[in-house]
């Protein structure tokens, strides 16, 4: 993936440190300008963080970059935590654009999110691949049962969790994943990448 | 009058698109998507994308602390759109007809059948109700204020709250007692009223 861009909220969440070129907190325009480089892998933290009235947060920046990476084109989007920046009753319209109108810029979205169903369904019908953690919420299995199956829903909820030792000195394993894409359903497509569960984290959410 | 070009004939000009694909088929033995592309100026320009992406930049402000919420309803057309176009301004509408008040002019018309010995059945109520409902739609009334409400900065006018409720029960418990003195549709007292030459003193 030579060319992609992350909208990271979690400042302290260094799942995507590991590879990145650029680290850009707050600055639209030299983003921008990065993301005229022919290859990149660039991190946006926001600077900007307001909570409304009703205790909503939202993220100015956000459109920003959007738009940016739709003009760009030609790359992949990474967003993390998406459903502090979409929810099942709102969607920016520049994030509903670049969802919708994307693929004619060649552009790949790539989303984290805590649930199924905390995300806004015109996201959800327009992916085509998932990554599943371990689910018990039911809103969740709801959601996937009718986007993917009853089979894919039942599997999610008997998938292993993650373990976190480190507090008894121990590691953090990982939790089973479960991989779906709209194909060929739980089967991985032959030119997929590596079938190796990828770190909790990780851009891989949709 | 659009122009079509054809890379390996420069002096030819089509005028449509149909005939640049003519002459690419017949001089050229055919044309591709990125051909087609290319002359209709659906291709990205010779540009980089450095250049485009720079220049997009500067549309773009330096830092995060100026940006602000989208509005919501923002078109989804232009990408490129400049955030420095206000918002629409946010207004809110109120019904200026209150539904007890309608309610009463729906009965006028029921009153005067009745006056004339009509009674209406429940078919002819809904008509009259219709009726009372398309005039509302037609000469209703609504207010458009503005959405943001009057917003009272100091702490100390919340205290007019209770007093106005004070005052409000006292005037409702103690009303005989404040306007004992004063007796609605009587006659003025005439001997106020008399001029000062017509006072008779005994």
């Amino acid at each position: 993936m030579p060319r992609c861009a992350v909208f990271q909220i979690v400042r302290k969440d260094l799942a995507f440190l590991n590879g990145a070129t650029h680290i850009i907190d707050g600055q639209p325009k030299l983003f921008a300008e990065t993301l005229g480089n022919e290859q990149f892998r660039a991190i946006y933290r926001p600077a900007n963080v307001q909570v409304g009235d009703n205790g909503e947060v939202s993220f100015p920046e956000f459109r920003l970059f959007v738009e940016c990476c739709f003009e760009r084109g030609d790359m992949a989007m990474l967003v993390d935590e998406a459903h502090l920046l979409c929810s099942p009753r709102h969607i920016p319209p520049r994030f509903s654009q670049a969802i919708i109108l994307g693929r004619h810029e060649n552009l790949d979205i790539l989303y984290v999110a805590q649930g199924f169903s905390l995300v806004a369904r015109l996201l959800t019908r327009n992916t085509d691949e998932f990554y599943f953690g371990n689910i018990i919420e039911p809103a969740d299995i709801q959601g996937i049962r009718e986007r993917c199956g009853p089979d894919v829903s039942e599997r999610v909820t008997q998938l292993r969790r993650l373990e976190d030792n480190r507090r008894e000195g121990g590691t953090l394993v990982p939790g089973e994943l479960l991989y779906w894409n709209a194909w060929s359903g739980t089967e991985r497509p032959p030119q997929a990448p590596a079938t190796q569960a990828p770190e909790v984290g990780a851009p891989e959410g949709g | 009058m659009p122009e079509y070009r054809c890379p390996n004939h420069p002096e030819f000009v089509a005028e449509s698109i149909g005939g640049w694909k003519n002459h690419r088929t017949r001089m050229d033995g055919g044309w591709d998507d990125a051909d087609l592309a290319e002359a209709t100026g659906a291709s990205p320009s010779a540009e980089s994308v450095r250049e485009r992406m720079s220049r997009f930049a500067q549309t773009m402000p330096d830092s995060a602390s100026g940006t602000t919420a989208p509005a919501e309803g923002t078109p989804l057309g232009d990408a490129t759109v400049s955030s420095d176009v206000p918002p629409a301004p946010e207004v809110r509408r109120v019904r200026g007809t209150p539904k007890k008040l309608k309610k009463l002019f729906a009965q006028i018309p029921e009153v005067v059948f009745e006056r004339n010995g009509i009674t209406l059945d429940d078919e002819d109520k809904d008509a009259v109700e219709e009726a009372i409902e398309f005039l509302e739609n037609i000469f209703g009334v609504e207010f458009q204020v503005p959405a943001s409400k009057y917003v009272v900065e100091s702490r100390f006018w919340a205290v007019l709250w209770p007093l106005g409720v004070i005052l409000f029960i006292l005037v409702k418990h103690k009303a005989e007692q404040i306007f004992a003195g004063v007796k609605f549709g009587q006659q003025p007292d005439n001997r106020h009223s008399r001029t000062k030459g017509n006072r008779q003193d005994t």
